[in-house]
């Protein structure tokens, strides 16, 4: 549009100009024209016709005044040559080129003077006798010199004024020329200018053109090392997610252990320090019973040990420490077995003696999830399981185990306080199903349709990267299953994760 | 009296019930014992039946520890806390320094006998301070050396310049505030000054100040210290509090309001402790582990001996006062 509107006033300024010029052009034409209306030759031309005219005049009124008085015959032929001369040479003024008619009225009237006065000579001249001298007198008293000097003069004059204009005319065509030049100059400046500036221009351009090659070479490189960088981040912000998951895994899973490992030890600490007294009761109820078995002990050697003992049995109270004791110990076992299971089920969720693809029960992955998350959840969350037998599926089970994390994770974080997690398991034709259904705080249909955008979180700054969900629907997504996620705000939500059966063969290789 | 003849009571807090049998059995006979499985039953128990050491797990479903011994120090200030934890994040620390007022963190696994150490100390500084800790703020008297129109002093350590200008902004008009940038230039500005307040970086010149407010705190025990960091850990924090027994800890970029309610409350508590010397093994510090070999040097003999000569003015100038 905008070249449109360019070129249209391009054209109309082109028009303009095309105007300009003609009319400058007219205008010089127009004066040349007026200056060259006077024309040397016609005028000299005219001046001869005159000339002629009065020298044929002259030698006529010589020729009859040679003859006046001499009483000598006119030769007739001579006479009548003269005076059709004469007549011609009257008749080219009035006809012709160089004709002297209608230039000025003062001139016509004096050719009007002079062709009455040289007809009356010319009639005159062709029937006088050389006897007549009376007429002869007349012949040549008649004034056509006169007549003819104010011809020349009227003409002269008219010449004078013609010549006058085309010489102001003149004046003006240098005048116009002048002005056309200095306009021209202008224009030329102008032009000049234009170029440089074209110039400039055209060699910027071709400066550009011969650099663009290196700009393209250079931006290509700043846009693939800024790629590269973004990758890098994205690696780096993925892995960092990772890293909170573990830390905040790491914190759960050490209270879980030192809280059995705390009293475990306590207790160990409690048993071998209550040895002690019992060791000294034994100690002194054997002692007591060697002496009763001994032939040579005297009886009150005898009551003295019986009652140091019955003493110490008071004191330490064995029946009772005992029991203490076997409760603390059997604490203690308790404690480690449970220290046993989580760190085996830690080795069963990391799967780092497993191979990347290998045939996995989700049930025992989903189990050990549990049992990892369960500090954050214990006394608040109930978790429900509906567990169907399922199929081994073929997938990475650290990473599915990720998965399972990270969306009981989140299902925790959505309670508010006290809830219900159910976990169910469903086993389809050529795949496995399981459906994670919180009783939390759900969510609006805009969040949920950007939960697995990476970087979306609903959590304030600096307790979540928004991650966590994008790295399980990668997870998923690489594995060829499928998530799907319903949720209704204050009610809950429910992520249904769906994993095939078998791998397709290119993404086992 | 009633008091002297009682057996000590103590409160033991945990979610799983071994913890409390185990305590139950490594206690008993030594003291009146109670237990709870939760915060919230803790909570109603106090309210019936005040106690004179509370020992709380940290992790606990509903109510963390924390919070818990922070609603325990309102209902029962007399009460000293010790938080049993097993792994705690570095909010958790300063919240519980901050508002729960912790006598000491202990780790679980626990040892028997550390556990029963800091219970017993534990034990004997309720029982010194009980009747001062149950009025906590009698009438309000200046502390003598105080009588003068002078603004109270504090200090500020810190190797970073920036600090105590913009502390002395914030406090200047009330306080006046002394900088150093090295623990001698800070033992030099404790000799010349009477302060009763210590702002501190954990790190200053890459030397921890810890063993520094440790032994200030051994020495001088109205002193006051509040931490003001930016490499906070958790490590390090629970460290302050059990062995430098750090009043308040601050996180940087520092804050105007918190910065002034913080220091205002440091030198409260200084004047309590300055005017009540029975209070004083409420915050008695933790003597460290044997140093490990290898680790960073303690502050030399000579800056101890001039911390000592520096109680021996203060309690000198206090006696002649």
């Amino acid at each position: 549009m905008a070249t449109n509107r360019n070129r249209e006033r391009e054209s109309s300024v082109l028009q303009n100009i095309t105007i300009a010029a003609m009319v400058a052009i007219s205008l010089l034409a127009y004066l040349v024209f007026k200056t060259l209306s006077v024309d040397q030759s016609l005028h000299q031309q005219r001046l001869g016709a005159l000339r002629t005219v009065g020298s044929l005049d002259l030698e006529i009124t010589r020729l009859y005044f040679g003859v006046l008085g001499q009483d000598i015959g006119i030769n007739p032929e001579e006479k009548e040559e003269l005076r059709l001369d004469l007549a011609r040479a009257v008749n080219a003024l009035q006809e012709g080129p160089q004709a002297l008619v209608d230039l000025t009225p003062e001139l016509d009237a004096a050719m009007q003077a002079f062709y009455e006065t040289a007809g009356t000579k010319i009639n005159i001249a062709a029937e006088v006798k050389a006897s007549e001298s009376e007429r002869l007198k007349t012949l040549i008293s008649l004034p056509t010199a006169a007549r003819l000097a104010a011809i020349e003069q009227a003409y002269q004059s008219w010449y004078q004024s013609k010549n006058d204009d085309a010489n102001s005319y003149r004046v003006a065509l240098v005048a116009y020329t002048a002005l056309l030049l200095i306009a021209l100059a202008y224009l030329g400046y102008r032009l000049r200018m234009s170029y440089y500036a074209l110039d400039k221009a055209n060699a910027g351009l071709l400066e550009a053109n011969r650099t663009l090659e290196s700009q393209v070479q250079v931006r290509t490189k700043d846009l693939t090392l800024a790629l590269h960088n973004l990758k890098e981040s994205q690696a780096q912000l993925i892995q960092s997610e990772k890293m909170a998951s573990l830390g905040q895994m790491v914190a759960g899973v050490a209270h879980e252990i030192n809280t059995p490992l705390g009293y475990a030890r306590s207790n160990a600490g409690i048993v071998r320090s209550s040895l002690g007294g019992i060791r000294e009761l034994c100690e002194s109820q054997g002692r007591a019973l060697g002496l009763l078995g001994a032939a040579n002990s005297s009886e009150e050697d005898i009551a003295g040990a019986l009652a140091q003992a019955e003493e110490l049995r008071q004191s330490v109270q064995p029946e009772e420490l005992m029991g203490d004791l076997d409760n603390l110990l059997g604490d203690t076992d308790h404690g480690l077995v449970q220290i046993a299971d989580l760190v085996s089920s830690l080795k069963d969720f990391s799967r780092v003696d497993r191979s990347r693809n290998d045939l996995f029960d989700l049930n025992a992955g989903i189990d050990s999830a549990l049992k990892i998350c369960n500090s954050q959840m214990k006394g608040r969350v109930d978790v429900v399981r509906y567990f169907s037998k399922l199929p081994e599926i073929e997938c990475s089970p650290s990473q599915v185990n990720q998965v399972f994390l990270n969306l009981i994770n989140n299902a925790a974080q959505a309670i508010d306080g006290e809830g219900v997690i159910t976990i169910e398991t469903l086993a389809e034709k050529n795949a496995v199903v399981v459906k994670i259904t919180d009783t939390g705080c759900g969510m609006s249909e805009d969040v949920k349709k950007r939960i697995f955008e990476p970087f979306y979180t609903t959590k304030p700054v600096g307790q979540g990267t928004g991650l966590g969900l994008s790295i399980v629907f990668r997870i998923i997504e690489e594995h060829g299953g499928k998530i799907s996620v319903s949720s209704k705000p204050g009610e809950g939500t429910t992520f249904s994760v769906q994993l095939p059966l078998k791998q397709p063969l290119a993404a086992a290789a | 009296m009633n008091v002297a003849v009682q057996k000590p009571r103590v409160l033991f807090v945990d979610d799983e019930p071994r913890v409390l049998t185990s305590m139950k059995m490594l206690f008993r006979g030594a003291y009146e014992m109670h237990f709870a499985e939760s915060g919230q039953q803790a909570i109603d128990m106090l309210k019936t039946q005040p106690v004179d050491v509370i020992v709380s797990d940290q992790r606990m479903p509903g109510m963390s520890g924390f919070e818990f011994l922070r609603a325990a120090r309102d209902i029962n200030p007399h009460a000293m806390r010790i938080l049993l934890t097993g792994y705690s994040d570095l909010n958790a620390i300063i919240g519980s320094v901050n508002e729960g007022e912790i006598f000491r963190f202990v780790n679980k696994p626990w040892a028997n006998d550390v556990l029963s150490s800091t219970v017993a100390n534990a034990v004997s500084a309720a029982r010194a301070s009980f009747a001062v800790a149950q009025h906590p703020e009698p009438a309000h008297q200046p502390h003598a050396s105080q009588t003068g129109s002078e603004k109270p002093a504090m200090l500020v350590l810190d190797d970073d310049a920036k600090v105590l200008p913009r502390v002395q902004a914030i406090l200047g008009e009330a306080y006046r505030v002394f900088g150093a940038r090295t623990m001698d230039e800070a033992v030099e500005c404790l000799e010349r000054e009477h302060i009763g307040v210590v702002v501190s970086e954990t790190r200053v010149q890459n030397q921890p100040v810890v063993s520094l407010i440790s032994l200030l705190k051994q020495h001088q025990p109205q002193l006051v210290t509040v931490i003001l960091t930016e490499r906070a850990d958790a490590g390090a924090a629970i460290e302050l509090i059990n062995q430098g027994q750090i009043y308040r800890l601050m996180t940087k970029p520092l804050q105007e309001v918190t910065c002034r309610i913080m220091v205002n409350s440091a030198h409260r508590h200084h004047q309590q402790l300055a005017r009540t010397p029975e209070l004083h093994q409420r915050y008695e510090v933790e003597q460290p582990a044997a140093p490990p070999p290898g680790a960073a040097a303690p502050p030399t003999v000579g800056l101890l001996d001039r911390i000592r000569s520096l109680r021996n003015w203060v309690t000198g100038r206090a006696a002649s006062a």
